[in-house]
This record gives structure tokens, sequence and C-alpha cells, in this order.
């Protein structure tokens, strides 16, 4: 019996060991798949990208390419005419910062509205708000460009009644506002739903707590509602600024991403590695050369991210 | 499990750079494929198989439509062949062609100009262009050795597309872009004449607006109709040697501020005040509409743009005229460019019926309609335009010679005031840009130029 009892104990050792042992290759076989796509398609291309930076690869297929050093860094940094370079670095950072801002204001506004109780028809309007991103891109792009047409647009003839006028995305100085109002619009609705999300994850319980103790409405805002809601506007903020340093589609449909007036980091990359819009007798695509680019946008990126971060667990630390 | 990981990650690395798509370097390009490699002979009648060619080409209603038309008379000739042609605007026109070659996608290339501006001994560190890429990368068919090739004009044949001795494509004609389209009917009433000074075309143009009448309107919207035609016809009109003037540039003989070239600022200043306002909202494709319905007496546009004119409205009574300047008493000859290149890719699966193609347009039969639709002057000797516009610039055709655009090549990464054909008239204030004058416009793009030019022989 013993040795029975024997057997079975190590029997039984050895199913639970085997029983471990499967769960860990299930788990391990179970993440593969993740992990093959996620180096594929993101980790994979992101180090190519670094690679080929150091390259003169045109992306012309059977053209022979070939590595040379840091000539693409070089050309970026010291042959690019430096005044164009600032701009297009002060025109990503001004386009980053004001759709971040702008869009998270009015979305926690009208996620704030939305929300509440005394609006009638609330599903409606937050269909109407959150239209545009579905949309997509070109669509929002066309309907703008109507919209905001300088000879026949309907604000150019309503601003034309009181003898305004303006070049929209065609002026160089009214450009670059009209992209970001455009962005806004388009993204806004996202941001709105996610703030919707967030309110609603709020408990009643604490406003009713607050109701007794005779706090105002402002008073909610500031102690409850906006406490409770900072979580889910961080998130918004973060991907606001991710979302908008990586934006070009909409300076591309818009304006055609040749223009100085609206060109950011990520337009610059696509104008050089795809050769977007050069025109006729411009040189093939120069990927090796964009990659650079493309490189540089990752550095300001990642630096503005870990700034943005950073800034956030001090806030936390603080309070 | 480490080590399962660590294989996933080499496969995924490996697959993400394989995606890349290229070879490494080679000491030598690889050679570009000859049709004669083939055995391709266009006397012999390829297989009877369906065959669908693909096309590509750029958005020009004349071009679309003369290339359509030939198109159905080879599919009359041969019932088996039927084409698929994909256009997109002409400033997105190298990256549909960058990425159908890339994707092997596409049977005939068209091309917008001849394999011309290629960097010269002056011009330091300058890109090389696009078509010499996808020669070297083997896109486009060697194609000297077809019979066909005699059948067209042989300066055309080694000055537009010929490259070290190999001929890789044709030509179907030249066009001149120095000039405007005039209303016949508004220069009647006002008694004007074709101005052969820029003194005349400065009395036509500030009559006409005394007259409330807008004297030009442009495409501005797509840049180059402004940027590319305008400016190339004003710096054509006014420079004696045109590529002394870029040669000047680069060696800091001229100056894009020195005296002279203040002179041609000047007439910039006063063409941008004649201009429609908001011409830079106008697209290329809405301006010939403008034009026809009198909203301007004059339009910007090369020869090409005559169908699209006649297309709105056939009886509207038009006239051409290159554009004036009289400084040097340089007789107003139309200025332009060898326009569109066929080629074949190489690696069509449809070559031999791609060359057909290509025997079948070299024919004047075929070809004598073909130019006469498209309005370009014909590059085969013996055909004659049936096109009565281009028929009307005989006159101003007897001493044609290469426009700006095809001498000045600029630095590479020169700042946006010196960009393109180095007057880039489109940043002044007075058509949306953000600077003030002339002087102050010149003096900008001056200091782009030297910057570029100082940090491409540091580069070296």
């Amino acid at each position: 019996m013993p040795l029975g009892t024997g057997i079975r104990v190590i029997k039984g050792d050895n199913m639970q060991a085997s029983r471990t042992s499967f769960k860990k290759w299930s788990l391990v076989l179970g993440i593969i798949p993740a992990v093959f796509l996620q180096l594929t398609l993101g980790i994979g291309p992101s180090i190519a990208t670094f690679i080929l930076s150091f390259t003169d690869i045109s992306g012309v297929k059977g053209v022979p390419w070939k590595f040379i050093g840091l000539a693409n860094y070089r050309e970026l940094f010291f042959q690019q005419n430096s005044r164009d370079l600032i701009q297009v670095i002060q025109n990503t950072i001004i386009f980053c910062v004001a759709v971040t801002v702008i869009q998270n204001l009015i979305a926690i506004f009208i996620a704030l509205a939305l929300n509440s109780k005394m609006i009638r028809g609330r599903s409606f309007y937050r269909s109407v708000v959150f239209m545009p991103s579905v949309l997509g891109v070109l669509v929002t792009s066309l309907v703008w460009l109507c919209v905001l047409n300088p000879m026949d647009g309907p604000v150019a003839k309503f601003i034309g009644l009181f003898g305004l006028q303006s070049g929209f995305f065609k002026s160089n100085s009214s450009a670059l506002a009209c992209v970001i109002f455009t962005q806004i619009w388009m993204a806004m609705g996202h941001s709105m739903v996610i703030n919707l999300a967030g309110l609603q994850s709020i408990p009643n319980e604490l406003y009713e707590a607050g109701e007794i103790d005779g706090t105002s409405g402002w008073q909610k805002f500031r102690y409850i509602t906006f406490p409770l809601l900072w979580p889910t506007i961080n998130v918004n903020i973060l991907l606001a600024v991710i979302g908008s340093l990586q934006s070009f589609q909409i300076i591309l449909f818009t304006t055609g991403g040749r223009n100085m007036a609206t060109q950011t980091l990520a337009a610059r990359v696509v104008y050089y590695a795809f050769n977007i819009n050069a025109g006729s007798g411009a040189a093939a695509m120069r990927q090796g050369y964009g990659a650079a680019w493309a490189m540089f946008l990752f550095v300001f990126i990642l630096t503005a991210t870990l700034i943005y971060v950073r800034a956030m667990k001090r806030r936390e630390e603080l309070t | 499990m480490k080590k399962l990981l660590a294989i996933v990650t080499i496969i995924a690395l490996v697959f993400s750079l394989a995606s890349c798509g290229a070879k490494e370097a080679t000491t030598t390009p690889p050679p570009a494929q000859s049709s004669d490699q083939n055995n391709t002979d266009t006397q012999t009648q390829p297989s009877d198989e369906k065959v669908t060619l693909r096309m590509i080409t750029w958005v020009q209603e004349s071009n679309e439509r003369a290339i359509a038309e030939l198109n159905a008379k080879f599919s009359e000739k041969y019932p088996n062949v039927s084409f698929v042609v994909d256009t997109v605007n002409a400033n997105d026109y190298p990256t549909l062609q960058n990425t159908r070659i890339t994707a092997g996608d596409v049977d005939i290339i068209t091309n917008l100009s001849a394999f011309d501006t290629y960097p010269q001994d002056f011009t330091i560190g300058a890109d090389k262009p696009a078509w010499e890429t996808f020669i070297l990368s083997g896109a486009y068919l060697d194609i000297t050795d077809q019979p066909f090739i005699k059948n067209w004009d042989p300066n055309m044949i080694a000055n537009a597309v010929s490259y070290k001795g190999r001929v890789y494509g044709i030509d179907v004609g030249a066009v001149g872009f120095n000039g405007v389209f005039y209303n016949k009917k508004i220069f009647d009433q006002y008694g004007f004449k074709e101005p052969g000074t820029w003194a005349e075309f400065e009395n036509i143009c500030n009559t006409l607006k005394a007259n409330n009448i807008t004297p030009i309107t442009v495409g501005g919207a797509d840049s180059w109709p402004l940027t590319s035609v305008g400016v190339s016809a004003m710096v054509g009109a006014f420079e004696k040697d045109l590529n002394e003037y870029a040669k000047g540039l680069w060696t800091g003989t001229r100056k894009l501020n020195d005296e002279r070239s203040m002179q041609l600022w000047k007439r910039f200043e006063q063409l941008v005040s004649w201009l429609e306002p908001n011409c830079m909202a106008i697209s290329y494709g809405d301006a010939p509409g403008r034009f026809v319905a009198g909203k301007a007496a004059m339009m910007i546009d090369g020869t090409w743009n005559s169908a699209a004119i006649e297309d709105l409205d056939p009886n509207f009574e038009y006239g051409y005229f290159p554009i004036p300047g009289d400084v040097d008493g340089k007789p107003n000859q139309l200025q332009g460019k060898y326009d569109m290149q066929f080629n074949i890719y190489a690696n069509s699966p449809h070559k031999d019926w791609a060359l057909k193609y290509f025997d079948f347009l070299s024919q004047k039969e075929v070809y004598g309609p073909f130019v006469s639709a498209l309005g370009f002057f014909p590059t085969m000797p013996g055909v004659e335009t049936s096109n009565e516009f281009v028929n009307s610039l005989a006159d101003k055709n007897q001493n044609f010679s290469l426009a700006w655009e095809k001498f000045i090549i600029t630095p590479k990464g020169i700042g946006q005031y010196a960009a393109g054909q180095c007057f880039n008239i489109n940043l002044l204030k007075a058509l949306g840009g953000t600077v003030d004058s002339v002087e102050e416009l010149a003096n900008l793009a001056q200091q782009d130029w030297e910057a570029a030019v100082a940090a491409a022989k540091a580069a070296q």
C-alpha cells in the first residue's frame, strides 16, 4: 500500500509538473503570434528604418544602394537650409500644442455637456460629435477644402459681406491655422467619447455626498469630476501629442505637403521618402534620407513623451 | 523558451528587413534589358491571347483623350488587346510612377518630359534626376535596335530619349510654355495687338486693369502653372543666355539680387499685380474655364492646353504669344521642352505587345492624328499637324529653344525662397505668402542660394 501510495504520490507530482509545464508552454505559444506580429510590424520595421537611415536606398526596385555612414544625417542637419529646418520644427510644435490643448479642452467641455441629464437627445448629439472621426482624413479634407474655398466657398462669401477675404489653406499666413482646425474637427470626437466613458465611471454617490455638503456646480467639477477624470484626460493628452506629431495625411490632402508654411516633421518624412507631390523633374524617392528624417521624428516624439510622462509623475508625487 | 523567443525574434526581424525589398549595392548597375534579348520582333505577330496593357499618365484632358483614341485604334486592329489607363494629378505623377514600377504593375509608362536637365560640372552635389534612376534600375526597356526608331527625328532620339548611346523611349512631341493665351475678342475691343515688347505688354495689362478687366488668370493652386510655367516664361524672355545665367548663379558671377536680376524681379512684381485675385486658389483644371468665361483676358499656360479651351467653347477665339522681353531685343520666340515620352516597363509580361504598340504609333498615318490631338509640335519627319492652333504658332516657332526650367538645377537642401526655379513669387504677400516686397524676396532667395552652394561645397 505504501508503495502504491508512493507511486500515486510520484504520479501526482509528475502530473502537476507536466500540468505546470503545459501551462507554461501554452502561455508561450499563446503570446508567440502577438510577439511575432509586434516584432514584424512594429519593432522590426523600426530597426530596419534605423539601419536604412545610413544608406542611400531610393526605394525604386532594382536600384543598387550602399551604406553611406552619417551622410544622411549630415545632410539633414548641415545641408538642409537651417531656417527651413527650424520652421519645420516650429510648425510641428505649434501643430502639436494647438491640437492637443484645444482638442482636449473642447472634448472635456462637450463630454460634460453631453453627460448632463439636462440635455435631451444626448445620444443623437454624441453621434453628431463623433461623426467626423468616422469620416476619415480624405473626406474631412475634401469637406473643408470646399467650405474654405477662397473663390466660391461659403465662408469666403460670408466674410466677404464684411469686406474681408482670406486664402485659407492657400495662404501662408492662414494655412497652418486651417490645418489645425481641420485636425481638431476630425479627431475631437474620439477624445470626447473617451472623456464621456471616464465621466460615466465616476460614482454618482460622490456627487450626492457633495450635494449634501452644499457644493456648487464649479466645486463639484473641481473637487470631484476633474480629479477623477484626470487619468482619462491624461491618456487623451498623450494620444493627442503622439497622434499630432505623427500626423501628415491632413497636411498632405489640404495643402499638398509642399508648402513650407504647413510642413511638419512627419510631412517631411513622407515628402522625401515617397517623393510626394514633388512635381516633374524631381529626383526619385530618397528613402534612406527619409529614414534619417523618420529617426529625427522618433527622437522628437520620444523626448516629448518622456517630458510629458515625467511632468505627470512629478504632479502625482506633489499631490 | 528563451531559445524559442529568440528564434521568433530573429525570424520576425528578418521578415521586416527583407520587406525593404532592395538589393545591396553592386559595383555596377544591372544592365537595362534590351528588347532584342527577348527576341522580340515587332514585325511578327505576338500571341492572340487576350491581353490588357496597363498604362499610366497624368491628368491632362487633351492628352488623355488623344491616348484613348490611339488605344481604340490599336484595339480595333488587334481586338484581343485592351487597355487600362490610370491617371493622377501631374504633381503626384512621379509618385505613381515610382510605386507602379516598384510593384511591377505597369506595361507602358508615359513620362512628363524628356531625359534632360542633367547635373553639370558646376552643379556641385546636385541630385541625379529620377529618369536616370529608373534607367539604372533597369525599369525602362532598351529599344535602340527596334526598326521603328528610324521613323523618328534623330535629334529627338539623341537629345530626348537616349542615355549613354542607348534609346529607352519615344518622345511624342514638343511644346512651348513661355507665354499666355489671350482672348481675341477683348484684345480687338481695345485695339490691342500681340505685344512685341514688355512696354506693350505693360500697356495692355494696365489698360485692362483700368477698365476693370482682370488681365491674367492662372491655376496657382497647383503651384507649377505659376512657379514653373510663369517663371520660366519671364526668365526666358529676359535673360539672353539661360545656361550662362544658371552657371553664373552657381559660380557666383551672377546673383539673384544683382542689378539685372532686380529688373526681372520688378517685372515679376508687375505680373503679380495683374493676376486674378486669389489665383492661388484656382486649380489648373479650372483656369481654362475662367479664361473662356471672360473672367480674365489672358491665361498663363503651355501650348499643350489649347484643347481644353476648345472643349469648353469650340467657337471661342483665342491666340497665344510668348511673354515679351525687350532688354536684349530678344525675339518673341517659343521656348519649351520635349513633352510626353513613352517608355516600356522592362519586366512587363506583355513586352511584345507594348513594342507592337510603339511600332503602331511610329507609323505616320497613326502618329499624325495623335500629335494633332495632343496639340504638340511633331517629332516625326514628314508629319504635319492638322491642329489649327499649333499651325498658327509657326511664326513663333522659327527659333525654338529650351525653357529656363531645363537649365536651372538648385543645390541640395536649398531653402524655400530659392527652391524650384529660384523666383518663388508665390511667397509674396500679394499671393498669400509672407514676404512684403520683391526686394526682400530677392535678398532671401540669394541668402538661401549662397547657403546651399556653400553647404554643397563643404559636403564635397
